[in-house]
């Protein structure tokens, strides 16, 4: 499995776009996997984080010898996409979890009302993420590889061929954006 | 057309580069695009407040994974059977716990881990809490049965387990009638007052916090579990992010939404809030999707009258107009001060319309800068009184741990007093300052720009100053008082003494009509001397206000109690245990007479006089009174709870004062174990705990159980306090000693060397407590045979006894014994002689029979002898020998077990009285009064008849 995404990677890194959708599906099943297993597992691992998983995805698909520095941040962006579907995914199957199985037995916490701060919710910061990636993609790249991987600002200009300072520009703007839309 | 965002960010990185408040200018010169400019500024505005926005994120970015986490299968000692909620808070288990004496099944609150908030401090807050919320026992309120925190740091709440339908959906499925509604809100309110009246406001009144069961019956959810999770910060920005992220936005006061202090008026406001949609459906303020500023500007407005909400022609529309609009609009008055005072004014209200009496409430006409100036001023009060609070503990000595804990106990009190008194002011200085200013000069509008310190300045000025309000004195001395309390608050004690004092003038003249409020007041410049450190001054304040209490025409036996309590302390600080002691023992009459009511405050005041009896010296007295307090608290309390545990810890050490070791094992061993279960094993009193087990074991010659204990109580200790605290210091040298007895001599020595590097770095190497451990360690060293590392730990002992202590102090004679013992071996005669004598000169006055005296004697008769003054030598020495004798006919040997001395210790009686016959007959060998030596020797056998 490692052999395939180093070589999925290089052709990646050689303009092979194709490359990008083949390696997409594998880190997302194995993300999954990881976070399934921690969820299911011991408890000791309570503290979940979207930044450990990631890691552990890169030792499990890539090993400790790792790749080099250009092709690591480019695995980390291609996990930071994968992770946001993986806690959608997650989500849809709580709410829907939370919808059926009988009626509901006793509310004996607050519900959702309107003006919940809506950010508690998975969906709404998603939501949030869609319209920025309407307004600009690379601005929702930038974001991603920050929120989902963990990526520093000069990892993720790496990961995204682009200059530190565009990429700190685009987490300046992108995240009073995204402030506004969430909590104004 | 959308704007690029190429252009916004850029402009954007543009901008933040400015210095904020040029940052407009900057957009309008640079910017002429006025839909890319809009843009810009409005996203300056989110850009500078990210703070919320992390927090916000990070939960959003966990929860799916949290959601989807699968149940626990403990907390605590309770088996989780299922969960049954999930809100903003956390997660809500139903659970059971395998004990017949608690209720089979319970609801447990698992709440959200949050940034920045030490689950150690949260247990402790709850702890304190606990004590308070365990007390509501009323048919409306679910009761809080225990709490603690997850093995992952999380905190969580034990609850009674209600089954119902929040009281919006249960009001609506049932299409209950506006009567039937004011009915419920009714009963609401009621079950809040009683909460108020324990001192508990709940902070979070929303519908889905209160349940209708199967019967109809409203049960209120969560008392007082906000106030647990709340930062408790100085005020500010935190305090109100952690405010709005923990309560419901839609329910919450002006007050909270700005993080100023809570009062039971604030929760008079959300019940307000409850009875607005209860009624009409609707909410008085539309939050949803407003910034906190625009919340702030919409909540200080006077919403729509609930009748207008509902439609035009509908029956409910006429029943809610007139009482129900006006009570409705009074508990959602912007301004705390001019709500409700409590929720009990509200349900007696509701009362009223129900039953067709006129209302009390009357519509708003106040002077809207007022609630400016008021709002203003209570965040200075906030802030100050983390201040106050500062001063108080910081004032306080802890001697003992028992009497530390005692001692916290009581600060605890008096901060709770405190708050309560704040708020009692914030709500007097609104009416007041409103009414003063107003009535004076309506033209002289003060500017809402003011600061409150201006607005507060102005107000002690034109009062205390120009003298307004002269022909009031009534009203002016109240307002004085008030002020006074406030500035003290504020920290600014001088001006406070000054109003006070000022008030204090007025109030003596009018003493004959109101002698209550004159001690009242007497009582509050007493407080402000105590935190300026004036003790003395604030004892004659409260021995005044001690009198006039006590001969009040009617007796208000709190009020009495409150102050002899008061002023015991200020005894104690003073070092007069007699008078304290007096006034506690009247206390404890108050508390007598009162039974059940006052059961708790009657043990509180016998852990004081227990502390006035350890530390005058009768430790069986203190024994006594803590025991009574212990029995009182076994009664009353959950095996478990944080008074209890304290008692059985003041219990044990007055038994160790005894030396009564063994019967104070016990009591150790379950203090040990109730903090290590409440606290976890983490924990600083848990160290303190095993430090006390250790040393009682210590002295049971049990060293094989103590030492893993010291050691254990030292990592603690270490942890939580550093590593050269003093208290860490005491566990060192305790460890030393414990090899010392063993003769592990170089164990000893390491631990002692730590002790002193320690005290030394703590406490300065002038400290008495230097002189102890150095002592020790000379002593040690003198086992191990290095005498010359042995005499200069003496001499530097003996050097910081002479400069700190009093000359009788025992530690002075015990380190000027052994040094003289080294002088004389070393021929230093005349030096060694000097010494004693200086001990001596000292101590004959005051202890004229007592062993260490004796020792002296016999220490200084053989310098004398060795210095050829016979006369002398015999003189001391037999004076030693007739001490001796008395102590050894009286008690054998001193009531000393052999078995338990250690190397180092001090020679019995019965070897003193040995060493000074020998010297005795050798000075009478040497003058040749050979019939007196061989009176000595006969003595000699006669005492050791083996000889």
């Amino acid at each position: 499995m490692a052999g395939d995404v180093t070589v999925l990677l290089g052709r990646l890194t050689a303009g092979e776009r194709g490359a990008f959708d083949e390696l997409l599906p594998l880190v997302y099943d194995e993300l999954r996997a990881i976070a399934h297993g921690r969820l299911r597992g011991e408890r000791a691992d309570h503290t979940l984080s979207t930044t450990g998983l990631v890691h552990e995805a890169y030792l499990r698909l890539v090993g400790i010898e790792g790749l080099d520095l250009h092709d690591r941040t480019h695995f980390f962006a291609i996990c930071a996409r994968a992770m946001r579907r993986v806690l959608l995914d997650y989500a849809d199957r709580v709410n829907a979890a939370k919808r059926g199985g009988g009626a509901p037995r006793l509310t004996l916490t607050e519900r959702i009302r309107g003006s919940e701060p809506r950010p508690t919710d998975f969906f709404a910061l998603n939501l949030a993420l869609e319209g920025l990636e309407r307004r600009d993609e690379r601005a929702c790249r930038v974001v991603e590889c920050r929120f989902f991987a963990g990526l520093s600002i000069p990892e993720t200009a790496q990961a995204l061929d682009l200059s530190p300072a565009t990429v700190k520009r685009e987490w300046a703007a992108a995240r009073a954006w995204l402030n506004r839309e969430l909590t104004g | 057309m959308t704007v690029p965002w190429h252009r916004i960010r850029d402009l954007l990185a543009e901008a933040v580069e400015q210095l904020p408040e040029e940052r407009g200018r900057w957009l309008a010169e640079n910017c002429p695009d006025e839909a890319l400019r809009a843009e810009v500024a409005s996203l300056l505005v989110s850009y500078d407040d990210t703070g919320s926005f992390d927090a916000l994120l990070e939960r959003a970015l966990e929860s799916p994974l949290l959601d989807a986490n699968p149940l626990p299968d403990t907390i605590g000692p309770y088996r989780i059977l299922e969960r049954i909620g999930r809100g903003g808070m956390g997660d809500v288990f139903l659970a059971e716990r395998d004990d017949p004496d608690f209720p089979q099944s319970v609801a447990i609150k698992v709440t959200r881990p949050s940034a920045g908030v030490d689950a150690e401090d949260l247990l402790r807050r709850f702890l304190t809490e606990r004590r308070i919320l365990a007390q509501l026992s009323h048919p409306n309120i679910a009761r809080l049965y225990d709490g603690g925190v997850t093995d992952d740091g999380r905190p969580y709440f034990v609850m009674e387990h209600v089954q119902g339908e929040p009281l919006d959906d249960h009001c609506d499925r049932k299409d209950l009638d506006v009567r039937a509604r004011v009915a419920l809100l009714r009963t609401v309110c009621e079950a809040v007052q009683y909460a108020h009246e324990h001192l508990v406001v709940h902070r979070d009144i929303k519908p889905a916090n209160i349940l209708i069961t199967d019967d109809g019956a409203p049960k209120l959810l969560d008392f007082g579990i906000a106030k647990v999770l709340e930062d408790d910060g100085p005020g500010g920005t935190d305090a109100t992010r952690t405010e709005l992220r923990r309560v419901s936005l839609d329910y919450a006061s002006p007050e909270q939404l700005r993080g100023d202090p809570v009062t039971p008026a604030t929760d008079v406001y959300s019940l307000g809030v409850l009875m607005y949609r209860i009624l009409t459906g609707a909410l008085p303020h539309e939050l949803a999707g407003r910034t906190p500023a625009e919340i702030d500007g919409v909540v200080t407005g006077t919403p729509d009258p609930p009748s207008a909400r509902v439609s035009p022609r509908s029956p409910e529309r006429r029943r809610l107009q007139g009482d129900l609009d006006t009570i409705t609009l009074m508990a959602l008055r912007p301004d705390p001060g001019r709500r409700y005072p409590t929720a009990g004014h509200l349900a007696e209200d509701l009362a009223r319309h129900l039953e067709h009496r006129p209302v009390r409430a009357r519509p708003d006409s106040a002077a809207y800068r007022w609630r400016r100036f008021v709002r203003r001023h209570r965040v200075g009060v906030a802030a100050a009184a983390v201040a106050a609070a500062a001063v108080l503990s910081g004032a306080a000595v802890a001697l003992w741990q028992a009497d530390r804990a005692a001692e916290q106990a009581r600060l605890a009190e008096a901060e709770r007093a405190r708050a309560e008194e704040q708020a009692a002011t914030a709500t007097a200085v609104s009416d007041f300052l409103a009414g003063l200013l107003t009535s004076s000069d309506p033209r002289e509008a003060l500017g809402a720009e003011k600061t409150a310190t201006e607005l507060l300045e102005e107000g002690r000025r034109r009062i205390a100053e120009d003298g307004e309000l002269s022909d009031q004195p009534e009203i002016r001395a109240t307002m004085l008082r008030t002020l006074g309390t406030v500035y003290r608050s504020r920290g600014d004690l001088e001006t406070s003494r000054d109003l006070l004092t000022q008030a204090l003038e007025i109030r003596r003249a009018l003493a004959d009509l109101d002698p209550e409020s004159l001690a009242s007041l007497l009582y509050a410049l007493a407080v402000t001397e105590i935190a300026a450190g004036r003790t003395e001054e604030a004892s004659s304040l409260l021995s005044e206000a001690v009198e006039l209490r006590s001969s009040a025409e009617v007796r208000d036996d709190a009020a009495l109690a409150e102050t002899l309590s008061g002023l015991a302390n200020v005894q104690m600080r003073l070092g007069n245990m007699d008078s304290a002691e007096v006034l506690l023992g009247q206390e404890v009459e108050i508390h007598r007479a009162g039974g059940a009511e006052t059961l708790e405050r009657l043990a509180h005041t016998l852990d004081g006089l227990g502390i006035v009896a350890r530390r005058t010296g009768r430790v069986e007295l203190a024994e006594a009174r803590y025991r009574e307090a212990l029995e009182i608290r076994q009664r009353a309390l959950d095996e478990r709870h944080p008074d209890l545990i304290r008692s059985y810890n003041n219990l044990s050490v007055a038994l160790a004062g005894q030396r009564r070791y063994a019967d104070a094992e016990p009591y150790l061993r379950r203090v040990l174990e109730a903090w290590t279960e409440v606290l976890g094993h983490e924990h600083y009193d848990v160290a303190v705990a095993k430090q006390n087990l250790a040393a009682v074991l210590d002295n049971l010659g049990q060293l094989d159980e103590a030492e893993p204990l010291y050691l254990d109580a030292l990592e603690g200790k270490r942890r939580a306090l550093g590593p050269t605290h003093p208290s860490t210091a005491t566990t060192l040298g305790n460890l030393g000693g414990l090899h010392e007895v063993r003769g592990e001599l170089d164990e000893a020595v390491r631990y002692y060397e730590m002790g002193l590097e320690a005290r030394e770095a703590s406490q300065g190497a002038g400290h008495p407590q230097v002189a102890d451990v150095a002592h020790s360690l000379a002593r040690t060293e003198l086992l191990r045979g290095d005498s010359a590392r042995a005499r200069s730990l003496f001499e530097r002992a003996l050097a910081i006894r002479k400069d700190a202590l009093l000359p009788q102090d025992d530690g002075r004679a015990a380190t000027t014994l052994e040094l003289t013992r080294l002088l004389l071996a070393a021929g230093e005669v005349v030096r060694a002689e000097e010494e004693l004598r200086a001990v001596l000169d000292a101590r004959s006055e005051t202890d004229a029979s007592s062993v260490i005296l004796a020792h002296l004697r016999t220490a200084h008769g053989e310098a004398l002898m060795a210095l050829g003054r016979t006369t002398e030598a015999e003189e001391t020495l037999l004076e030693a020998r007739t001490t001796l004798r008395e102590v050894v006919d009286a008690e054998g040997d001193g009531g000393e077990d052999a078995l338990t001395r250690r190397p180092g210790d001090p020679p019995t009686p019965k070897e003193l009285l040995r060493v000074t016959l020998e010297r005795l007959a050798a000075l009478y060998e040497g003058m040749g009064r050979e019939a007196d030596r061989d009176r000595m020797a006969a003595e000699l056998r006669e005492i050791e008849p083996g000889r």
